[in-house]
């Protein structure tokens, strides 16, 4: 226990560390980061695409003609819909919760040197497991949501633990075992959807109406008033600085990289190769786990249906960890700014536009991450060029050199 | 005369290092040139901004008289510079023959054309006795062979300058006696060689002049005629080498590594790997187990360190009255074992980590490095600057700098300061020279012998005999998986322990048995 409290003292002072030395300097230090201007480059360039796209097909409501208004109308609505109003932004924070959940569980693994596709499989028995627990237990408020909320991080930490095993013992790819699991997890939710005791013929999905075991709302609906916010958004959040946390300062950590970058040099440090590999596996999966319970558990729930697909969210979490590119405290931001697109495009449909659109702009900003990279390197290249011509003009150069070479010397003998 | 190729005041930073300082060379028709230098002296920089892999921050090239301006490969290629890379680059699922046209290739009516230049190909190969099979594939060459493709690359693009980097690392001493020959076939043809290396036999072997480097400065360039093997080590080092290893006779007091009736069998079982192998290790002793590669030393050492598991029954392996037959890689630690692995970069590092995090691989749960799962970066980075001081690992970064970016014989070192710094009374050393400098060497031999004079018991396994031979306080040779003598280094020389290693000798009936009292 004692180990535990600790553990919790130490992130706790992590936190407060993390926000008193928050100032806007370092804010402003941080957009000059390449990555992050990197990736505020992909976004913008893919919200031009998409502009381009909406010009094409842009069509006015009233006399169905080409009009160029209309795209800027759509543009307008998918770039500042999530900024309209409280209820707006109120709305991007509460789906964007379970988004970066998910997001967390792809870059976890990804971190750790796996490539967990299976986050939507998790997703659906998580969300089974959180709803049969809010449905068939009786509890007092807040504690049953707790309950709830713990049976789908189990579930889904099941489900990642199965190819994580395999991966550790047999050796088996775990990229063709999560997809495996995706359809396991499919077809069995689809049976456990329609069992009697938590089947709602009325709205043909799981039964939403379990009053003790709903997300709590904490008051936060009158920061956004008219919103369907809840604490949910606070829990992810919390949930990204325990795993930055657990990545980079924390001996779990640490074990987790080490395997993730060389299987062979931490067996040879002594690191228990096959239990990191499933105790990672079992991480995404409980975070995915968690994300379901976020998405199934509020007010306004979504609703499982008995359907045979496969959940998309997981894919949405490959996009969200690459934008976010597997740092868990940039997956908050990567996260949030995918739901802020998609309340944007559901807005954007009232002048006609497909929202589909969205799709098209979060794959270009993921090409556009994909390839700034490449871009960053030619940039740096030609900032050297110039330095070097810079540097010709001056002969002290040269001196320069000799003096830290001698310095070294000095050091070294 | 006239000079081939001219580099006059190459400078190369990569950050506050600089590799490369004011650096001339100089090769003539038909020279043979030998650049030397330590690990991280800069001969490699030096040959990559030549090849087009690096452009200098300053200097000039000139070829033949003219300046050149070099921005990729194919530029020199075009100049007629080839190069033959340490790690090759080859495509290991494509042909001999398709890995030499590659680049180059022929094409007839848009169709690909391999018969043109099998032709002009199988002329080089009989024109230098450079024997390889153009239809085999790359993946089932020998390293020798696969050298082989990789000259016949820079033949085929009709390379008047060929740069060869660490060309004799990989190969047999036959195959090295070859290359020999064939290089100076080359250079009684007129081409101009260069090699870099830091054998220093083998730089009298074979060349005419040698440009020496240190630190990424131009020390000297000499004629290799004129120059002796130890003026040659000391301009490289820059002070004296010694190459006599010295150290007092050892006083072995209790047994700490005991390894009796080993027997190990290959994966499906089909070959006995280890038989019957029975030695000790005492405190304050040396042992060397010497073999030609391939005889069973390393699934030895994998099998003492805990790489791989025992599948024979009766095998037993004791450290310091532990049985640790099958115990855990960690549990082996904690026993008393430090290991210094043969792959550095497979085993020994995480290559994208930084040096301080590789220091503490192995010992990152322990009370100085974390409290309660959480780490602690102060003592981590403290721990990190004092080996980093003690051990003189040089990085451009120090304890910031990932590993990947580090010379091999840093890489080395900074491995020897993780394990003789942890708590430890036996040290396994797996090949501890391999690819290192004459510096390096002798840096790595000290510490040997420091160790064993600390108390500690000292297992080495090494291909190189006169290695064994220099440190070895009692000598153990193996061939086929058996044990076959235990020498005195002091009563024994090279060419018998050469007679046992090859297997044309056995000592006893029992050879190699745990007797140790010599």
């Amino acid at each position: 226990m004692g180990k535990i409290k600790q553990f919790f003292l130490k992130l706790w002072k992590a936190i407060k560390n993390f926000f008193v030395n928050f100032s806007i300097k370092k804010v402003l230090k941080l957009f000059t980061n390449t990555k992050v201007l990197n990736s505020l480059a992909a976004i913008l360039v893919g919200l031009l695409v998409g502009f381009i796209v909406m010009v094409f097909v842009a069509k006015d409501p009233f006399t169905g003609e080409w009009s160029f208004g209309t795209a800027l109308d759509g543009l307008n609505r998918l770039f500042g819909g999530g900024a309209r109003s409280p209820k707006n932004f109120g709305e991007v924070l509460f789906r964007s919760a379970p988004l970066i959940l998910v997001g967390l569980s792809v870059g976890f693994a990804f971190k750790t040197g796996l490539f967990n596709i299976g986050a939507s499989g998790q997703f659906m028995v998580g969300g089974a497991a959180a709803l049969y627990a809010a449905n068939l237990l009786t509890l007092p408020v807040g504690i049953h949501f707790a309950v709830a909320a713990l049976a789908g991080i189990i579930a889904g930490a099941i489900w990642g633990f199965v190819p994580g095993i395999l991966k550790a013992v047999y050796n088996v790819n775990e990229v063709i075992t999560t997809i495996m699991m995706n359809y396991v997890a499919m077809y069995l939710t689809v049976m456990m959807v329609t069992y009697p005791k938590v089947y709602d013929q009325g709205l043909t999905a799981i039964n939403t109406n379990f009053p003790t075991a709903h997300t709590p709302v904490l008051g936060l609906d009158k920061l956004f008033p008219g919103s369907n916010i809840d604490i949910s958004i606070i829990i992810a959040i919390l949930v990204a600085i325990l795993m930055w946390f657990i990545l980079e300062k924390t001996t779990l950590g640490y074990q987790l990289k080490a395997v993730g970058n060389s299987k062979d040099a931490s067996k040879y440090s002594g690191i228990n190769y096959k239990k990191s590999v499933a105790v990672s596996m079992m991480i995404a999966g409980g975070l995915a786990g968690l994300a379901a319970a976020l998405h199934y558990l509020p007010i306004k729930p979504g609703y499982f249906r008995p359907v045979e697909t496969i959940n998309l969210i997981g894919f949405e979490g490959i996009s969200i960890a690459l934008i976010g590119q597997s740092n868990p405290l940039a997956i908050i931001f990567s996260g949030t700014l995918i739901s802020y697109i998609k309340e944007g495009a559901s807005q954007m449909q009232l002048y006609g536009f497909n929202k589909e659109i969205t799709n098209i702009v979060i794959s270009v900003i993921i090409y556009m991450i994909a390839i700034s990279a490449y871009l960053g390197s030619v940039v740096n290249k030609r900032k050297e060029r110039q330095k070097q011509l810079e540097e010709e003009d001056e002969d002290d150069a040269n001196r320069i050199d000799d003096e830290s070479v001698t310095k070294g010397g000095e050091i070294n003998g | 005369m006239e000079y081939t190729i001219e580099m006059l005041n190459i400078t190369k930073k990569f950050g506050p290092l600089v590799a490369n300082d004011n650096i001339d060379l100089k090769v003539k028709k038909g020279e043979i040139h030998a650049i030397l230098g330590e690990n991280g002296a800069g001969k490699s920089t030096l040959m990559s901004i030549l090849f087009g892999l690096y452009k200098a921050d300053n200097g000039t090239i000139k070829i033949k008289g003219k300046e050149v301006d070099i921005q990729s490969p194919n530029d020199a290629n075009d100049l007629n510079i080839g190069m033959v890379h340490q790690h090759f680059k080859l495509v290991g699922v494509f042909t001999v023959l398709e890995n030499i046209v590659l680049g180059m290739e022929n094409k007839k009516k848009g169709y690909l054309d391999l018969e043109t230049p099998r032709g002009k190909i199988q002329k080089l190969i009989d024109k230098y006795n450079l024997k390889v099979d153009l239809n085999a594939l790359i993946k089932d060459l020998s390293v020798g062979a696969q050298q082989r493709v990789e000259i016949l690359k820079m033949l085929y693009r009709d390379a008047e300058l060929l740069i060869f980097d660490e060309p004799t690392a990989v190969l047999t001493p036959q195959e090295i006696e070859a290359l020999f020959g064939i290089i100076r076939e080359f250079s009684k043809e007129g081409k101009s060689i260069i090699i870099i290396t830091h054998k220093l036999n083998e730089i009298k072997a074979i060349a005419d002049n040698c440009t020496i480097l240190r630190k990424g400065k131009h020390v000297d360039t000499v004629n290799v005629q004129k120059t002796s093997v130890n003026k040659f080590a000391k301009l490289m080092v820059g002070r004296d080498v010694d190459f006599l290893v010295e150290k007092e006779a050892s006083k072995p007091e209790e047994n700490v590594l005991t390894v009796e009736n080993l027997n190990y069998y290959n994966k499906d079982k089909t070959k006995k790997l280890l038989k019957n192998i029975s030695f000790n290790v005492r405190k304050g002793e040396i042992v060397c187990i010497a073999g030609i590669e391939g005889n069973g030393q390393t699934e030895l050492v994998n099998l003492i360190t805990g790489l791989d598991n025992i599948n024979e029954q009766g095998s037993k392996i004791i450290l310091n009255e532990i049985d640790i037959t099958k115990s855990s890689i960690r549990d082996r630690f904690e026993a008393g074992m430090a290991h210094i692995p043969e792959d550095r970069h497979k085993h020994g590092l995480i290559l994208n980590f930084n040096l301080a995090e590789n220091f503490i691989s192995n010992t990152y749960y322990k009370p100085q490095f974390q409290n309660r799962g959480v780490l602690n970066f102060e003592n981590i980075y403290n721990y990190a600057e004092k080996l980093i001081d003690k051990y003189d690992v040089r990085s451009s970064l120090g304890a910031k700098s990932k590993a990947r970016s580090m010379s091999g014989g840093n890489q080395q070192k900074a491995i020897i300061a993780r394990e003789t710094s942890r708590e430890h009374n036996l040290l396994v050393a797996a090949q501890p020279t391999r690819g290192l400098d004459v510096g390096a060497i002798e840096y790595v031999h000290k510490t040997i012998v420091d160790e064993r004079d600390r108390g500690h018991a000292i297992l080495v396994i090494s291909l190189e005999l006169e290695e064994v031979v220099n440190i070895a306080d009692r000598i153990l040779v193996m061939y086929e998986g058996e044990i076959m003598a235990e020498l005195d280094p002091k009563k024994t020389n090279v060419e018998e322990i050469g007679l046992y290693m090859s297997g044309s000798k056995r000592q006893g009936a029992n050879g190699g048995s745990k007797d140790g009292e010599n």
